[in-house]
């Protein structure tokens, strides 16, 4: 069976996984201010460190939660090298190649640098918070912040058909290659291209999927009572308050002085 | 008192001029375990769960009342305490991540309290034979698992009658002999059942009465050995496989007496035919 990030919530074997789900939005927020208020490396490098330390001390599955970093590698491999082959400051070699010239310039490849680290940033604490909020508590949190169920719930819904839309996929992928289809194509863009046509299936297997989960959710009296109770429960600790002081205290203290141009 | 009636059922599908079902009665009574076979089984039990006419748009006319109450009068949602109705494939009916979070579900709508919850969870996946797996992820369970999960699912909101949907269409032969034990079980425990399945073997012995629809209106409404018998004729019909034989048999063997349904009673009936080859 395929393993998502989510399966470590639910298996619950860290103290993280015991944290209140807004402190784990919080950090995420307090992260993501944080990449957009500066490119400066020391602060990026720090606040990459902060998390990677939040990994190792939640004893967090590092293999998984940093595994779709791979996914992102290409996207921040094209930033450096268009940023290198772009900017026209600090040129440190240029040839020129069939009439036109080809620059290397170093304060492109630092920029590229930079937003790759941001990107990067970005990722882990999105992968961390999916690694460690339990689907069914982050829904109960935001109905506690006045969500309403149907529109929280959806994120648990989407998560558990996930998988099946995958299963679906592969199976349809199967059914066409068996059928002389060439998808396996070691060009990743002809690939991409060739996968494309068998969305046409999955989305029409999805829309009948829809209607009958739709009964379903209604035969399970979905939306029955707006005093709708909750099994999981979710209790902020005294660790929920500092994780989120910590966090919103670093973003406010980045975000001045980058509007300051301190960094 | 019947605990389920159905009065005169007619529901026709937009854009079709003959009607699905047409002026279908019957009752159930309680604890009473009813299968159905034939065309429109399926529109049958969307009437019977409410979600024609609440959900499914067609034009119905009839009534289909549930433990005192009419399907037309009441919200979906709050039929789901009277009846619960268990689908086909059950990765639709698992909605959620874990076991725990797919069987109490239906009572967290409900607004059921925690205490409340704790208790009926484990008593639903004790009944189904999910005991002590709360934790497990929905997709990790086997198809035979998922199903019963899916009734315990339902069972946990203690509706008056279960309505299954072909519920081991989608399984494997261990998956459905899984179902087949479960609703055994729950059938002596006195649970209400209506039941489309087209594996005889299996049905056979759970039915107490078979209902068959031809042409979207009842034609037969018997207990099983008098369906079989009644139906004989009808290549549409499948026929539990001891009793395949006990037919085909029938008149060259000169048999009389009652048709047997269970494979006990086939032996019974053909074993003292059977004498094996001298060598």
């Amino acid at each position: 069976m395929a393993r998502f990030l989510y399966t470590f919530a639910l298996e619950d074997r860290s103290w993280a996984t015991h944290l209140h789900p807004m402190t784990m939005a919080t950090l995420a927020l307090s992260v993501a201010i944080i990449a957009f208020s500066t490119l400066h490396l020391g602060v990026m490098g720090a606040t990459l460190a902060a998390l990677l330390l939040f990994m190792a001390v939640g004893r967090l599955p590092t293999r998984s939660t940093l595994a779709p970093l791979v996914l992102i590698l290409p996207l921040c491999f094209f930033i450096t090298l268009i940023q290198t082959l772009a900017r026209p400051e600090g040129i440190v070699a240029s040839w020129s190649v069939a009439g036109r010239e080809i620059t290397i310039s170093a304060v492109g490849f630092i920029l590229g640098l930079r937003i790759t680290l941001r990107v990067v940033l970005l990722a882990v604490v999105l992968t961390i918070f999916f690694t460690v909020v339990h689907p069914a508590k982050f829904t109960k949190a935001l109905c506690d912040l006045r969500v309403p169920f149907k529109y929280a719930y959806s994120f648990t819904l989407a998560l558990r058909f996930l998988p099946l839309m995958l299963e679906e996929l592969a199976t349809i992928k199967n059914a066409q290659q068996s059928r002389g289809y060439d998808i396996d194509q070691r060009n990743p863009f002809l690939r991409v291209f060739r996968i494309f046509p068998l969305m046409v299936p999955l989305v029409l297997i999805a829309l009948r999927r829809a209607s009958t989960i739709a009964l379903a959710l209604d035969l399970r009296a979905f939306g029955a009572r707006p005093d709708r109770t909750f099994f999981v429960d979710v209790k902020r600790g005294p660790l929920d308050l500092g994780l989120r002081a910590v966090g919103l205290s670093a973003a406010a203290v980045v975000l001045i002085a980058a509007i300051a141009g301190w960094i | 008192m019947p605990i389920l009636s159905v009065r005169d059922l007619t529901f026709t599908y937009p854009g079709l001029t003959e009607p699905t079902l047409a002026g279908v009665s019957f009752d159930v009574e309680r604890g009473e375990c009813l299968a159905i076979f034939g065309a429109a089984k399926s529109t049958l039990c969307l009437c019977l769960a409410g979600a024609i006419p609440h959900l499914i748009s067609g034009r119905m006319e009839g009534e289909v009342i549930v433990d005192g109450v009419s399907t037309r009068a009441v919200r979906l949602p709050e039929l789901a305490t009277k009846v619960g109705m268990v689908l086909q494939d059950p990765e639709n009916t698992l909605f959620n991540l874990t076991l725990e979070g797919d069987v109490v579900f239906g009572m967290e709508n409900l607004g059921t309290p925690r205490e409340e919850m704790t208790a009926r969870l484990e008593e639903a996946l004790a009944l189904v034979g999910l005991s002590g797996l709360h934790g497990r992820m929905s997709q990790e369970l086997s198809g035979g698992q998922k199903q019963r999960a899916s009734v315990a699912a339902v069972l946990a909101m203690r509706p008056s009658i279960l309505i299954l949907d072909e519920p081991t269409r989608e399984l494997d032969p261990l998956g459905t002999e899984e179902v087949f034990d479960l609703l055994a079980s729950l059938k002596e425990r006195g649970t209400t059942i209506v039941i489309v399945e087209n594996d005889p073997d299996h049905v056979a012995p759970l039915a107490d009465r078979m209902l068959l629809l031809r042409e979207g209106r009842l034609a037969v409404l018997v207990p099983p050995r008098e369906f079989y018998a009644a139906v004989r004729d009808d290549p549409k019909i499948r026929f539990p496989q001891v009793t395949d034989l006990y037919l085909a048999l029938q008149q060259r063997a000169g048999l009389e007496g009652q048709i047997p349904i269970t494979l006990e009673e086939g032996i019974a009936i053909l074993g003292p035919l059977y004498q094996p080859a001298r060598h």
